[in-house]
């Protein structure tokens, strides 16, 4: 179980920041109810 | 804290617990990733099998595709706490697929109203929120064009298939969304309009 907890883990990170990085061009969220984007995503000119 | 974030919490604390090399910053890049998607997927998943159980799934694969098109460049009012979201989003995308299959528009009254809305956009778009503002004027404006690309490409889909239900459930969906962009409505949900240009004015919000 352990074997796989890392590369599990490293896999869930990698599509969280992609969803995460995605979320600051354009709104894909939808559904309507957005969570708080963290300040490092906000981009600025 | 709503549920989505709570779990999100948890998987975080996990993964950071796991990788220990990674930044406060990213950590909270992840934690927002994973409560975007769980925020999202559930609702979408009991929205899709409710379509299948209704017998309206294509009507409403149809509102969903022009709602979301044009929600994703436009963006428009979010609703504040989880419970209301669910609702709120059954309510705004079999509202639009039953208007648009119970209404059969004409060419003129679909004219009208892409019209209106092509002025909302011009106008409004896009409308940012509090949670996730849209601080960049580059941004903006390529999400503005975007915005507007996508109203003419939805009108062109429209007038190809008019006559018929998808053409008055675009109509419907371009127009429910314009709605979600308009500052009253933001006034009504309780939200802020043009956070992002707050920010970019003056420093802050």
């Amino acid at each position: 179980m352990k074997r796989f907890l890392k590369p599990l883990m490293i896999l869930i990170s990698t599509l969280a920041l992609l969803i995460a990085s995605t979320s600051t061009t354009a709104c894909y969220m939808w559904s309507l109810r957005e969570p708080k984007m963290p300040e490092s995503l906000i981009k600025r000119d | 804290m709503e549920f989505p974030e709570r779990i999100s919490g948890k998987i975080t604390k996990a993964i950071a617990a796991e990788l220990k090399d990674l930044s406060e910053e990213k950590l909270a890049e992840i934690d927002y990733g994973i409560a975007a998607f769980i925020a999202n997927s559930y609702k979408m998943v009991f929205i899709f099998i409710l379509a299948m159980l209704l017998n309206i799934f294509q009507y409403f694969l149809i509102a969903f595709v022009s709602f979301g098109a044009l929600r994703t460049f436009a963006s428009g009012v979010h609703a504040k706490r989880e419970w209301t979201c669910l609702p709120t989003s059954a309510l705004v995308f079999f509202g639009i697929t039953y208007l648009g299959m119970i209404s059969k528009l004409n060419i003129y009254i679909i004219t009208f109203i892409f019209i209106l809305c092509f002025g909302a956009m011009l106008r409004y778009a896009p409308a940012d929120t509090e949670e996730r503002p849209i601080v960049s004027r580059k941004l903006r404006k390529k999400l503005k064009i975007l915005s507007v690309i996508t109203i003419l490409v939805l009108y062109a889909i429209a007038m190809y298939s008019l006559g018929t239900k998808a053409s008055s459930i675009i109509t419907f969906a371009v127009l429910f969304e314009s709605v979600l962009i308009l500052p009253v409505t933001y006034r009504l949900a309780g939200s802020m309009y043009g956070a992002g240009m707050k920010i970019s004015n003056n420093g802050e919000v």
